[in-house]
């Protein structure tokens, strides 16, 4: 981290609003394709990034380690872009428990593939994230975009770690057959 | 693994940062008035604290004295009145027909009145002057009459304290017949519409009437985006709107219309809603 950005952030904290221009510009694509693979839609993704920004800028004070700032960014905008969508009416994540799941789709045998997207392109990969349903798109990016653990997804989104488990494997699984479709 | 999704980066558009740098400025202003604010006050409590510590040892007294006083001044008149209006039981109507000319508060003390008369004749049938005598004292009441009484009329006193800060924020009833939402079976209003489509139906939106021979009057339709600007704004019920906004064709999204209309028989109706627009 080079001085001067330490000297933009510690500008941010002065509310200076050069600085926190400077800042937006750097981070803001970055925040942004987080929001993107969370909520497909260009201006619902826009509302979250401003969420997002509003967010980083109140809680700078806090922030101890500047050099932690991306991935402190990351997070923010990864928890509002899922805040959000669980704020949707017709987002609902259902137990593994609940007869609802007591579909063909519910056996825990699927094997946990590798499943790779970087031999794809990013935006066939991202269309095809959006063609997801919401709560299948928000576990695989929780858990195989942004590395978080199973723990942490189970709380957020209220289920426990199996149907967490549950819902990645389906979620993968509807991802390959949809970029196959692509290929 | 998932390398490039991680480090996928896209260009949000312009606006968004004008968003941002707007709450933040207000915030920032919001801020500043609530300080300002802050210490006004503290500094106008300060300086009134220094002014009226002299005074402020006599203030009780004078305080108490008028509590105790408050009471007899709303009951006094009301009981005193109950002897001129023995007969008048239907005193709503009354009050009802008056409520145009005469300011509400006044009424808002009256009404109950009609509560207490019957059973304060009653009860005081015996000695009917001894309680109206009594009653200028409101601590003495209860001892005069039997307890029964007491309750009543300390109840139908409760009342009164209830119904009179309640009566004023009631709106006038003469407007409530106006707009009546919730019987609105004339217009069928879609909520899906897609411009791109074969079917004619689909491609604009508008409102339908459910019945051929139905007219409405006075119609405006306005559509507004989610940014809460005016897309579209049509005074022809036959006239829908075909999803663009001066010539551009505006995003996929839910979209929010509220429709005002006249029916046959002069009502005035509202109906507000959303609409999503699918490319």
């Amino acid at each position: 981290m080079t001085p001067e950005e330490k000297y933009i952030i510690d500008a941010c904290r002065r509310n200076d609003p050069k600085a926190q221009k400077r800042l937006y510009d750097k981070y803001a694509p970055m925040a942004f394709g987080v929001c993107l693979r969370y909520v497909p839609s260009f201006d619902e993704a826009q509302d979250v990034l401003q969420e997002v920004f509003i967010k980083v800028f109140d809680g700078l004070g806090g922030l101890r380690n500047y050099e932690a700032i991306k991935a402190w960014i990351c997070r923010i905008a990864s928890r509002a872009a899922v805040n959000y969508l669980l704020a949707l009416p017709h987002v609902e994540f259902v137990d593994i428990s609940s007869p609802i799941f007591q579909d063909g789709l519910a056996d825990m045998s699927i094997p946990e593939v590798p499943f790779d997207t970087d031999i794809f392109e990013s935006d066939s990969v991202l269309h095809a994230l959006a063609c997801l349903p919401e709560k299948y798109r928000v576990v695989f990016n929780m858990l195989e975009v942004d590395d978080m653990s199973y723990s942490d997804v189970a709380d957020t989104l209220g289920i426990n770690e199996s149907t967490a488990r549950c819902y990645l494997s389906r979620a993968k699984k509807m991802l390959q057959e949809k970029l196959q479709e692509t290929l | 693994m998932n390398n490039n999704l991680k480090n996928y980066t896209q260009q949000p558009s312009p606006e968004v940062w004008n968003k941002i740098q707007h709450t933040l400025r207000r915030r920032t202003l919001r801020r500043q008035i609530c300080t300002a604010a802050i210490g006004f006050t503290l500094v106008a409590a300060a300086v009134a604290g220094v002014m009226l510590w002299p005074k402020a040892e006599q203030q009780p007294v004078q305080l108490t004295a008028k509590q105790s006083t408050m009471p007899k001044a709303v009951v006094v008149p009301e009981i005193a009145e109950i002897p001129a209006l023995p007969t008048e039981t239907p005193m709503r109507k009354n009050v009802d027909s008056q409520s145009e000319t005469v300011p509400v508060a006044l009424h808002a003390e009256s009404s109950p009145v009609t509560a207490v008369a019957p059973t304060l004749e009653k009860i005081a049938q015996p000695e009917p002057i001894a309680v109206v005598a009594q009653a200028t004292q409101p601590v003495a009441v209860p001892a005069a009459l039997p307890p029964v009484a007491s309750t009543m009329i300390t109840a139908s006193l409760a009342e009164v304290a209830d119904n009179a800060p309640a009566t004023p924020s009631k709106p006038a009833p003469a407007k409530a017949t106006s707009s009546n939402v919730s019987e609105d079976t004339i217009l069928w209003i879609p909520n899906i519409f897609m411009p791109a489509s074969d079917d004619a139906d689909l491609v604009v939106f508008r409102p339908r009437l459910n019945k051929k021979d139905e007219t409405v009057s006075k119609y405006k339709m306005t559509i507004f985006n989610r940014s809460g600007q005016m897309v579209f704004v049509s005074n022809d019920i036959s006239y829908g709107w075909d999803g663009t906004y001066r010539g551009v064709e505006q995003p996929q999204a839910a979209y929010v219309y509220v429709i005002n209309y006249m029916d046959a028989k002069g009502l005035r109706h509202q109906r507000k809603g959303t609409v999503t627009l699918v490319r």
